[in-house]
């Protein structure tokens, strides 16, 4: 119950109620017809209301990941939502067991979009030291 | 902490022999089945299940990987490991690699009863349901 306990503390009365009213609750009964809580069933519920997931889920995010151009102007060119953006798909692509490769190429693709010319020109800078191996 | 190398000085004389355990977690301090009724036990419970955050998670996406690493923290912190895998993945960051069902199927293993029709009471369950 301990797991359950830190949840109750930990989330607001909303969102329990959209794990508690959801078609799948996080309720097991046993094989002698007892009902109890179970903590751990609880964040896999909670996780299948927020995140939707289909069979399209990993191409959709691994096709952002190689358009992160596009995500920049789609965020307007502001660089601390384009990398919270980028570490949210990072992060789907690694829950379905994905392995991201190449990153750092890729977010240069993104951060080259900025119309900052002062900006463009750091990342230019930060491009060529990565292709030169530069640590 | 106490270190039991062979070279250690000697204890004054009248002096009694205390043992402390080195834990890397909360969890690791106290052997066996936690005692509710005690202070560690109770010590435990509160380090447990304090809230994660200084703010209540309101279910957004936004916050989500916030939520599930700072209670991967937690689980990790309170020896909750064992209950939160679901066919061998972490369930906080694995979450794509299987379904609502499976890990239904798990939480239902893990009420494990005796001979006796009596809740077999382990650290595990005493953690997810008891």
């Amino acid at each position: 119950m301990a797991v359950m306990t830190c949840l109750m503390n930990s989330c607001d009365p909303e969102c329990l109620n959209n794990v508690c009213h959801s078609s799948e609750n996080h309720v097991i009964t046993s094989a002698s017809g007892e009902v109890s809580e179970d903590g751990p069933l609880f964040p896999c519920i909670l996780v299948s209301r927020i995140v939707v997931d289909n069979r399209s889920t990993v191409s959709y995010y691994s096709h952002q990941l190689t358009c992160l151009d596009q995500l920049m102007v789609k965020v307007n060119k502001n660089i601390t939502n384009f990398n919270d953006e980028v570490q949210d798909i990072v992060q789907q692509l690694e829950s379905h067991g994905e392995e991201v490769n190449h990153l750092m190429v890729k977010l240069f693709k993104g951060y080259e979009a900025v119309f900052d010319k002062e900006f463009v020109s750091y990342i230019c800078l930060k491009k060529y030291e990565y292709n030169e191996g530069v640590p | 902490m106490s270190n039991s190398g062979s070279k250690s000085p000697a204890a004054p004389a009248g002096a009694t022999n205390t043992t402390t355990i080195y834990a890397m977690s909360p969890c690791q301090a106290i052997p066996g089945l936690y005692d509710y009724t005690t202070n560690a036990g109770v010590k435990q419970w509160a380090e447990a299940t304090k809230m994660l955050d200084d703010k209540l998670y309101d279910g957004s996406s936004k916050g989500l990987a916030h939520f599930l690493s700072k209670l991967s923290r937690r689980t990790r912190d309170s020896g909750w490991g064992n209950i939160t895998k679901t066919k061998g993945h972490n369930i906080f960051h694995m979450y794509g690699l299987f379904s609502i069902q499976d890990s239904r199927d798990d939480a239902e293993l893990s009420f494990q009863y005796d001979a006796a029709d009596n809740h077999v009471i382990t650290r595990d369950a005493q953690a997810s349901w008891q």
